[in-house]
């Protein structure tokens, strides 16, 4: 446990921006963990952009509205890019103001619903269809997906909307530019040398465009089948890992390179997470029920869908529940959208650990320090320059942010007890009694502004003042403590 | 929709599965997942399973998961049931909702529904206490226990609309503005919540009225207007029970304030004048709806008439739309708080009239600016769209029955039709509501049954129907059918499907099993209550028997019991008030008759019995600081008190309870009699003679053990004249006590162990307090430096980390000291129970002695 350090690989970031955005910070290595849980890393929630209100509205970041953000990128400059699904727009969020960049709608469905449409233009005339995921390339280019179009779309350095693959018809051709064909794509990825990798959601598959926009399709087509209701039977995804010519995946929604070239690939419907070693052409199952299930018995519960479930924990045995949006971190890590489970999961060195998200899983749009923060159906992450999580919270309508807990500047150099609240350093007298620390009542009252629950125990000092016990004045409180041994520390945290 | 011929078909209740009804229960299993299962489907209706892409058709006895979204596209309906508490909700045309939550959480059910546009009826059932049933929407979360109401989303407009027919909805503001104002606010029936936006007001309060008919109409598609109205006979019986019992709080001078977790409501009925007020609204609260939904052309006169007819036949109060009185708006309402909250509302309507006008401006500049963009974009949509059909991509659609003669089939000779079935008979069914169709298919052949409102078309005889409708077996009951439902019973080829010979049947309400009248609470009967022990229940009173009725019956089940047929042959037991009734082995349900002389059912209704909370088979451990702090002295001498928080009383507790004794008290088995005193916060607990092991116990109300902790109270030290040294960890043979001031040199001068020392005690964090032997210990005085100290040689004697040491002496053995004791804590580095510097243990701020963390 250290103090958030320099980072180590930042060169590498900035050659790979996009829903693929390799990260300064390194979560594991840098943050403050609970001492219950040696894997959770201690930090606050609160929310980044947006009222709540299932609107269209810009302006400053506190008082603007979406209707379902589905995707977020947070570009070097420290500029962000959210995909307002819900709106068909991408909106820009700069020095805490948004505004649109592309997409426009006139009309409104029969549930007052903006609708979409396929045009081509300046940015405030062109018309996108429930756009997703999004990418940005070192030239300055955004890359989105535009899942109801069934096209990959281009928006260049001068605002204008191209259609780079795809025409609005969903099938599954190869081919150059709109001859391609998709099946409602969600998420794209674009590597150093200008690939476009992209989720071929429905169609259960990764496909690439070229420099040159020939689209080609990395891994097998799924050919099973399953009833999708008594009449009905379609072919669905599956799941084999292996050479990638061979790989079948389960509606993939979402891809990050990670610092070696390499793709993650949030694969939804199989419930994990896949990794495709594009130098060996490999795929392998790194995270989730996939990596340790039978592949027959994946879909016992659910023809279509392998059985989501929430477990931290070994990769291997981990679940998840329909993860989504996905960052690497420099450190090697993954941050994970785990859209059903309302929580931000981490990947690192095969442990699986929930960053933030409610107890029970439940979803919610509560504020406040990692295990008491709720989302509803957190559907992407991106991380800032900075090391913070900013995450797109679908039906909440807003964008959050997850802010690590540092520990305060200026502990005793001797490793004497410190006590900070809500991360700032606080002078309170202390003793020690059978391993439990005891502050006067008066420092609770005054410096952690703690009133004294009526049933506690009040220990007379030598010094003549009331004492008592920290934990239990401050957990009745409503504080939460936490301790950091290494640096004899005692962190306070309003909930 | 191209070739497909588009035929707007209501597929009323049930149909497909359920439609042969079989007598399967409700065997709800305690999983942590909970299930909607589709139980009715009109026009169409699309599901995204949780988290997944795909679109795919909606079907009956499809089941939702937590997770799944709806979609109800235009003039369509879902309803939805929940498998395990029954709760109903039916989903209106043009409705987006998200099953956020549906899972076992701990004891409870939970569920949550975000609603982001359309209209949503739900009618949930009385909620235990860990259950919890939530409606969200953008602006408001709605907290709903054992309430129908009405929740519609505007999603253009952004309004949340909310009507509560019956039962009390809470409603909270879905805002960021962390302000203490986003209190909850109740909704109590006849009330409306219009709300639009989430930040509209600070005070939900002022935009809760009583219902209004146009409000509640305008927004509300006609299947769910003819959905409530359906609901109508658990609306009334709510509504019942609500006013007797505010009329029994008026009557008795209780507070009749409607309140739940510090939220309270604006509906006041606080005599008897107003409740009567607030009770004939409730009572005109549907007609009012029916009437404007009629007046506006919502609904179809005719069919709502029809429901309004089926539902009269088994309603205490039939719906007359004849004698429809219009909602009284002053009923229960506050005037100088109406007259504030309508000074608001003209503000807020300018406000918004204001806003609208600007959005309008906007849009259509917009549209102007963008008119050549909108051109090509209109291509684009031809072309996208003309490129889907050539393809065969369109959007799946609910399948419907085929029906085969289409415009375009003018071309080919047209096939013959199939020939008309005779020789069937139709008879009541056996369960409520079903019909039966008795008619022998060919050899080789089978029969399919589809049930639809309206009239069909014969098919042709090249039509397969293997996937039309559902198989049927003659004589088997078909279920949920009104008078006048068209039944289409297809005579098909069993291996190749083609349809031999059909039917279109009518069905008239002779052939259609009714239901007896339904008992009425407190009148008929009074709610179960639990019988002479456990596992037994008993009604304490029965009412008047109705005409034609001379005997009582019963039967206790497990699952719920289906109603039966009006005077088909009950088979329960008979029953006289009073009586237990066994309800071991799991039964929750009793299904009480009258019956005649032969028990055949004159009236019926089932009743849910709920046993009251077992003691949990586990001891819970109290711990400090959740349930206890201390024991402290007490406000006299030889006593001590404890702190306990009754707020914190475990599940099942209902007080504390405190044994006191010289020596350890072992910890009492769970259930076990306690045979303590009732104990509360802070009282006198007698210590004398050395009675200092307290054992505190949380109990039920007759004092059976639940929790349980043995706690120890260490006698005071009165004053500080003189103190014991700190001790360190090990085995030590010294003790050293140190004097504030000089003592008389006849004191100092004394060597004489026994007249000065009473005890030597070690008193281990953990154990039982042990002795030190005086008689092989002995004691010097050093009153060398300043004032005296005392030394006591001690055997050699191992001293751990928490252990205190206490020393005691004899009373009056130093001079004018009243003080008889000291102590000091083993490597802590205090003595005397004082605090010192830092000790030899690391400093987690934990509570010490292995309290659990909360």
């Amino acid at each position: 446990m250290t103090n958030l350090k320099k980072p180590l690989i930042a060169a590498l970031a900035i050659a790979l921006i996009g829903g693929t955005t390799t990260n300064a910070a390194g979560i594991s290595s840098d943050s403050l963990h609970a001492q219950a849980s040696p894997y959770r890393a201690l930090s606050s929630i609160s929310t980044f952009a947006g009222t709540g209100q299932f609107d269209d509205l810009n302006g400053a970041a506190a008082t603007s509205s979406f209707r379902a953000p589905g995707s977020i990128l947070a570009l070097p400059d420290g500029t962000i890019l959210i995909s307002d699904s819900g709106n068909q727009s991408i909106k820009q969020l700069a020095n805490g103001v948004t505004k649109d960049i592309a997409g426009v709608y006139v009309d409104k469905d029969r549930l007052g619903l903006p609708v979409g449409g396929l045009l081509d233009g300046q940015g405030d005339e062109s018309f996108f269809n429930h756009p997703n995921g999004i990418a940005a390339d070192d030239q300055g280019n955004i890359y989105v997906a535009d899942t109801d179009n069934h096209a990959i779309r281009l928006i260049d350095k001068q605002g204008n909307v191209k259609t780079l693959a795809g025409n609005g018809v969903e099938g599954n051709d190869d081919g150059v530019g709109r001859a391609a064909k998709f099946h409602s794509p969600s998420d794209v990825a674009v590597a150093k040398d200008g690939t476009v990798y992209v989720a071929d959601t429905l169609n259960n598959s990764i496909r690439a465009i070229a420099k040159d926009g020939t689209v080609s399709t990395l891994n097998a087509a799924s050919t099973r089948k399953a009833k999708s209701s008594p009449d009905a039977t379609v072919v669905v995804g599956d799941f084999q890992d292996g050479a990638l010519k061979d790989a079948k995946f389960n509606e993939p929604s979402a891809l990050a390179l990670d610092s070696k070239g390499n793709l993650y690939v949030s694969d939804s419907g199989n419930q994990s997470i896949r990794y495709i070693d594009l130098t060996l052409g490999t795929v392998t199952t790194v995270a989730g029920i996939a990596a340790s299930s039978s592949t027959g018995s994946l879909y016992d519960a659910d023809p279509l869908y392998a059985q989501g479930g929430y477990a931290d924990g070994a990769a291997a045995k981990a679940q998840f529940n329909h993860p989504t949006g996905i960052v690497a971190t420099d450190e090697g890590g993954l941050v994970i959208a785990d859209s059903l489970n309302h929580s931000i999961r981490y990947l690192y060195h095969g442990i699986v650990t929930t960053l933030a998200g409610d107890a029970n899983q439940n979803s919610g749009s509560a504020n406040g320090i990692e295990k008491n923060a709720q989302f509803n159906n957190p559907t992407d992450v991106a991380l800032t320059a900075d090391g913070r999580i900013l995450v797109a919270d679908l039906l909440n309508n807003e964008i959050r942010i997850l802010r690590f807990a540092k520990l305060p500047v200026g502990l005793p150099a001797n490793g004497k007890l410190s006590i900070s609240l809500d991360g700032a350093l606080v002078k309170v007298d202390t003793v020690l009694i059978q391993g439990t620390t005891l502050i006067t009542t008066d420092n609770a009252l005054k410096v952690l502004g703690i009133t004294l629950p009526k049933v506690i125990q009040i220990t007379k000092g030598k010094d003549k003042k009331n004492y008592v016990s920290l934990r239990a004045a401050a957990e009745q409180a409503g504080l939460d403590v936490e301790w950091d041994k290494a640096h004899n520390h005692i962190l306070l945290r309003h909930q | 929709m191209g070739m497909r011929s588009k035929i707007q078909m209501i597929l009323a209740a049930g149909l497909l599965l359920g439609l042969v009804t079989s007598s399967t229960g409700y065997a709800a299993g305690k999983t942590a997942t909970r299930e909607l299962v589709i139980t009715e489907l009109a026009g169409t209706v699309h599901i995204k399973s949780a988290g997944g892409a795909l679109l795919r058709n909606a079907f009956v006895g499809m089941k939702l998961r937590q997770g799944d979204s709806v979609q109800v596209d235009e003039k369509s309906f879902a309803q939805l049931t929940a498998s395990d508490s029954h709760d109903v909700v039916s989903l209106g045309s043009d409705t987006s909702v998200v099953l956020s939550v549906l899972k076992n959480q701990g004891n409870g059910k939970l569920t949550k529904l975000q609603i982001v546009a359309g209209s949503v009826w739900s009618n949930v059932n009385k909620l235990s206490k860990n259950d919890s049933f939530k409606l969200v929407t953008a602006n408001a979360d709605l907290t709903v226990r054992g309430t129908k109401v009405l929740t519609n989303v505007d999603s253009e407009t952004g309004e949340t609309y909310t009507a509560v027919a019956a039962g009390i909805v809470s409603a909270t503001p879905n805002s960021n503005n962390n302000s203490n104002e986003n209190n909850p606010i109740l909704i109590a029936p006849s009330q409306q919540l219009s709300l639009d936006s989430r930040d509209q007001v600070s005070d939900l309060e002022t935009k809760v009225s009583i219902i209004d008919p146009n409000a509640l109409v305008s927004g509300t598609s006609s299947e769910i207007i003819e959905a409530i109205v359906k609901d109508k006979a658990s609306i009334d019986q709510e509504n019942a029970e609500f006013i007797a019992s505010q009329k029994d709080k008026i009557a008795k001078g209780a507070d009749t304030a409607l309140s739940r977790d510090g939220a309270t409501s604006s509906l006041s009925t606080s005599d008897q004048d107003t409740l009567d007020k607030v009770s004939k609204n409730l009572d005109n609260l549907i007609g009012n709806v029916v009437k404007t939904a009629v007046d506006t052309n919502k609904v179809d006169k005719g069919k709502i008439e029809k429901t309004i007819e089926e539902v009269n036949q088994t309603s205490s109060k039939p719906l007359d739309l004849n004698k429809v009185t219009p909602l009284d708006k002053t009923a229960g309402v506050d005037p100088d708080l109406q007259k504030a909250k309508d000074a608001e509302l003209k503000k807020l309507e300018d406000a918004k009239k204001a806003a609208d006008a600007a959005k309008k401006t906007a849009e259509s500049a917009a549209k102007q600016k963008l008119a050549d963009a909108l051109k090509k974009l209109e291509d684009e949509k031809a072309r996208i769209a003309k490129e889907k059909e050539a393809l065969g991509l369109n959007k799946p659609s609910t399948t419907t029955p085929t029906n085969t003669s289409t415009s375009n089939n003018s071309t080919p000779p047209a096939p013959a039709n199939a020939t008309e079935i005779t020789g069937f008979t139709v008879a009541n069914g056996t369960v409520v509501g079903a019909t039966r169709i008795s008619y022998a298919a060919g050899t080789n052949n089978s029969l399919r049954i589809v049930k639809q409102a309206t009239a069909f078309t014969t098919p042709n005889v090249t039509f397969d129907a293997r996937d039309t409708g559902v198989a049927y077996v003659s004589g088997n009951n078909i279920a949920n059918v009104s008078a006048g439902d068209h039944i289409g019973l297809y005579e098909i080829v069993s291996s190749t499907g083609l349809v031999v010979k059909f039917v279109d049947i009518t069905v008239s309400g002779n052939n259609i099993a009714v239901a007896p009248g339904a008992l009425t609470p407190t009148t008929d009967y009074s709610l179960p209550e639990q019988g002479s022990g456990s596992g037994k229940a008993k009604f304490a009173t029965l009412g008047q028997l109705p005409t034609g009725a001379t005997k009582w019956q019963i039967i206790a089940s497990v699952a719920p019991i289906a109603t039966p047929i009006a005077g088909s042959s009950f088979g329960g037991t008979d029953y006289s008030a009073g009586v237990d009734i066994d309800m071991s082995g799991g039964k929750q349900f009793i299904a009480l008759a009258a019956t005649d002389a032969s028990g055949n059912v004159v009236r019926f209704k089932l009743v849910e019995y709920t046993a009251p909370t077992e003691t949990p088979s586990e001891l819970v451990s109290l711990y400090f600081p959740k349930h206890y702090s201390g024991p402290v002295g007490g406000s006299q001498s030889d006593t001590a008190k404890l702190y306990v928080s009754l707020a914190n009383l475990p599940t099942g507790a209902t007080k504390y309870q405190i044994l006191t004794s010289t020596s350890s008290i072992a910890t009492p088995a769970v259930g076990a009699t306690f045979g303590g005193t009732d104990y509360s916060s802070e009282q006198d607990i007698d210590i004398s003679n050395g009675k200092q092991h307290i054992g505190l116990a949380a109990t039920d109300a007759s004092g059976k053990v639940v929790g349980f902790v043995l706690t120890y109270y260490t006698l005071p030290v009165a004053q500080d004249a003189f103190s014991l040294s700190n001790i360190g960890v090990g085995s030590q043979n010294q003790l050293t006590i140190s004097f504030t001031s000089p003592l008389a040199e006849s004191i100092t001068s004394n060597t004489t162990l026994s007249k000065f020392l009473s005890s030597i005690v070690v008193t281990p964090a953990m154990g039982a307090p042990t002795s030190i032997t005086l008689s092989s210990s002995s004691i010097g005085w050093d009153t060398l430096m300043g004032s005296p100290k005392l030394i006591i040689t001690i055997p050699g004697t191992t001293l751990n980390p928490g252990d205190v040491v206490r020393v005691t002496f004899n009373s009056g053995v130093l001079g004018g000291i009243t003080q008889t004791v000291c102590e000091t804590t083993v490597g802590s580095g205090s003595g005397s129970g004082v605090p010192g510097g830092p000790g030899g243990s690391f400093p987690d701020p934990g509570l010490g002695g292995g309290v659990p963390h909360p």
